[in-house]
């Protein structure tokens, strides 16, 4: 089977869900700024502050909205991507709707009175059908908006054709990158177009094209959803375990392989990846996902807040006991191998530079460039290296996690913060830089279980079975068969699976 | 009884701008009364705080009896046919639908309407079967103030009131659509309010002519009268233009 096919058989369930978030925020986005934006025309103080509001909303970058709404609403998955996108579709329906109405010439809503209409009639009889191609119009840029932003609803744990997309440019997979962009591409122009065939009729004022236009959008909403549905009716049960990835390869492979060995225990499994570092440990918490590999001194630093760093055991049972307590989270157990974040460089630039520990860096640091993932530079472990080694870089760039090691190997940047079980780091020849102050805490992968599962005893022992069987070597080589070898995540599972045996 | 009265009426716009100051006047039953004046002189004003388009500022307006300002607005307006300066026909409906829009109002079976709207097309001159399912901008200009008449015409009213409802024609349509709406009212005995700036049309269609000067009547007479005895020089004035003009075609056509 070819990666293409491979890939279109993910298509039903991504599609069907992207049309069914797309759709029906923009419906309730209709539903909820037709009223309004008539309420504003006819209330006039109303005006400006409904319409700054609505043009706010829309300044926030789509991803952060979505992003908010996690914190915000508690959980993860449909819901917050669903209100993010309702308030992403209201600017273009409010200000069309509200210039629309405003726009009918004033002959005509006095010639409406002169007849003898009431206000409502005069509404829905004059202004309204005059208005309409005007209205439809902001429909159709809601529209295609929200099909666009509907892609970026995957780290909140939304299916989506962003899947596609976030799994395969962290996993370098540019197949599923090519389906997920062509398909979310296809399906906002054909939105656009059949809207746009709405608007023609309405300044038309056909009825035939309007009824065209309407069963178009109908069959291709239910072309797209149908398959969707029934491949969810053919799946016997609701899954019972969600399994829950971040944003890299590793997470990639250890969800796979979670999934795997809890489906040979019997278990039902679905996997949500590509969610958030901080949506991630939210969702576990309140039992949106089940099971996820983190990583100790994440937790230790970012959601315990602690400044100190306790030796490796101390920690990790200090670690295990906070999150029992203040969470309900169990903690299975370590994998066994460790991922720290690690400065590295060139051994080429290393050599020449002389450099071999972080302090050895801190001399140079003035007249080099660092690169590093998009949370490193705000994690609380940045500012605990940078104060106790005195690091000043000349220039700090943010990079996907993806581009930053291609990045260290053209020289575009000298030191970035490698994960030291990516695989790339043997690949591009890089050099790790040892601690010696122990600024950073220890990073051992640990396997955690929502407070619902964590007193199902069967799927604990099945999760011990994984316990301290991974080597750091293991992991880096499960990493490369991704990241250098570009082969399937499957592929690195099969690799790992074969090794515990 | 159809009778319009102003009783010391006053329109005022924002604080300060008199538009209408303390009018009164009776518009018999049956007559066609032609509100006469530059523009400005609020004429169009006082015609449109008949049907409360515009509310009066002080002062009451009574038809027969009853007192305009306790009866609903929408309520008094589909009691009274309304002829608009720039027509105003619904672009979006179509010409049968725009003659019929006060009758749907009414709640009227569809059958009805569509009868009584294609009686009154053939009353305005205007074939049913050609133009009934056209829309307004298929029209020409004196076609679609053909349409608004027959649109104020459809409930049935005793009233009409029609703001400059010739003013946009070229003279040879305009002067037999003045013709055939003399007719049409000597038919239908209506009570009519007539607002134009043109004195020959005052002259040739009102049974009385009050002329607007600053928001006051300043003459109110029939047109023979104040023909003969102006009176106030304003009304001199504007008698000028139309008394010349017709010096001037009969001695034309005297010299042949």
């Amino acid at each position: 089977m070819s990666e293409l096919q491979r890939q279109l058989q993910l298509l039903p369930d991504y599609l069907g869900n992207h049309l069914l978030l797309s759709f029906t925020s923009l419906v309730l986005g209709i539903v909820i700024c037709l009223p309004l934006g008539i309420i504003v025309t006819r209330i006039k103080q109303l005006q400006w502050p409904v319409l700054t509001l609505a043009s706010v909303l829309q300044t926030v970058p789509g991803l952060a909205l979505l992003a908010l709404m996690v914190p915000l609403l508690g959980q993860i998955g449909f819901l917050p991507a669903f209100i993010a996108l309702v308030l992403y579709s209201m600017l273009p329906i409010l200000r069309n709707t509200v210039t629309g109405i405003l726009s009918v010439d004033a002959s005509m809503t006095e010639a409406a009175r002169g007849v003898g209409m009431t206000d409502f009639q005069q509404l829905t009889r004059v202004e309204l059908p005059l208005a309409l191609p005007v209205i439809i119009a902001g429909i159709r840029t809601a529209a295609v908006w929200v099909v666009g932003t509907a892609t970026l609803s995957t780290p909140v744990g939304a299916t989506s054709l962003g899947n596609y997309i976030f799994g395969g440019l962290q996993t370098q997979n540019y197949t599923a990158v090519m389906v997920g962009c062509v398909a979310a591409a296809a399906l906002a122009i054909a939105l656009d177009q059949l809207i746009r065939l709405m608007e023609v009729a309405a300044t038309r004022r056909s009825r035939t094209l309007a009824i065209t236009a309407g069963a178009a959008l109908l069959g291709l909403f239910t072309l797209g959803i149908v398959p969707w549905l029934l491949q969810l009716r053919s799946e016997t049960a609701r899954p019972a375990i969600v399994i829950g990835a971040k944003t890299f390869t590793e997470q990639y492979i250890l969800a796979g392989l979670l999934d795997r060995t809890l489906q040979s225990s019997g278990f039902q499994t679905t996997i949500k990846s590509s969610l958030g570092s901080t949506v991630i440990f939210d969702a576990l918490k309140s039992d949106n996902i089940d099971c996820y590999v983190d990583y100790s001194g994440t937790i230790w630093t970012n959601i315990l807040h602690h400044s100190n760093i306790p030796p490796r055991t101390q920690l990790m049972s200090e670690l295990k006991q906070a999150l029992k307590e203040q969470y309900g989270i169990l903690m299975v157990g370590a994998l066994g191998f460790e991922n720290t974040y690690a400065l590295a460089l060139r051994q080429s630039q290393a050599d020449k530079l002389q450099i071999k520990t972080i302090d050895d860096l801190a001399r140079h640091s003035p007249s080099l460039t660092i690169g590093s993932d998009y949370e490193f530079f705000s994690r609380p472990e940045w500012a605990a290296l940078k104060q106790q080694y005195d690091l000043r870089f000349a220039q700090q760039r943010t990079f996907d996690p993806s581009l930053m090691y291609a990045a260290v190997n053209e020289g575009q940047v000298d030191v970035i913060s490698a994960y030291s079980t990516d695989g790339r780091i043997a690949a591009y020849n890089l050099l790790v830089l040892e601690d010696p102050k122990g600024a950073l805490p220890p990073y051992d992968a640990v396997l955690l279980l929502s407070p619902r599962m964590a007193n199902n005893d069967v799927l604990v022992r099945a999760l011990q079975s994984l316990s301290g069987k991974i080597a750091n070597e293991t992991m880096r080589h499960a990493n490369m068969i991704v990241d250098v070898e570009k082969r399937p995540v499957d592929d690195a599972v099969d690799s790992l699976r074969t090794l515990l045996r | 009884m159809f009778m319009i009265e102003f009783r010391n009426v006053t329109k005022i716009y924002g604080d300060t701008t008199v538009a209408v100051d303390n009018l009164s006047l009776t518009v018999n039953d049956g007559e066609l009364l032609v509100l006469l004046g530059e523009s400005g002189c609020g004429k169009t004003t006082t015609l449109k705080m008949i049907n409360r388009l515009i509310e009066p500022t002080s002062g009451k307006i009574f038809i027969g009896e009853q007192d305009t300002g306790t009866i609903e607005p929408w309520k008094l307006r589909r009691e009274i046919g309304y002829v608009f300066q720039d027509v105003g026909l619904f672009p979006h409906m179509t010409v049968s639908e725009n003659v019929g829009i006060g009758l749907q109002l009414l709640k009227w079976d569809e059958n009805k309407i569509r009868s009584r709207s294609e009686e009154l097309l053939a009353l305005t001159g205007l074939d049913p079967v050609q133009f009934a399912d056209r829309k307004p901008a298929e029209l020409s200009g004196g076609q679609r103030q053909r349409v608004g008449v027959a649109r104020a015409l459809a409930a049935s009213p005793n009233i009409l009131l029609m703001d400059e409802p010739f003013g946009a024609l070229d003279p040879m349509r305009r002067d037999s659509l003045q013709n055939e709406f003399l007719n049409i009212r000597a038919k239908l005995g209506l009570t009519v309010v007539l607002v134009t700036h043109d004195m020959t049309e005052a002259l040739l269609m009102a049974d009385r002519i009050a002329v607007m000067e600053r928001g006051r009547i300043v003459a109110l007479d029939t047109p023979q009268r104040l023909m003969n005895a102006p009176g106030h020089p304003y009304v001199a004035a504007l008698l000028e233009t139309p008394t010349r003009h017709a010096q001037k075609l009969a001695a034309l056509k005297a010299k042949q």
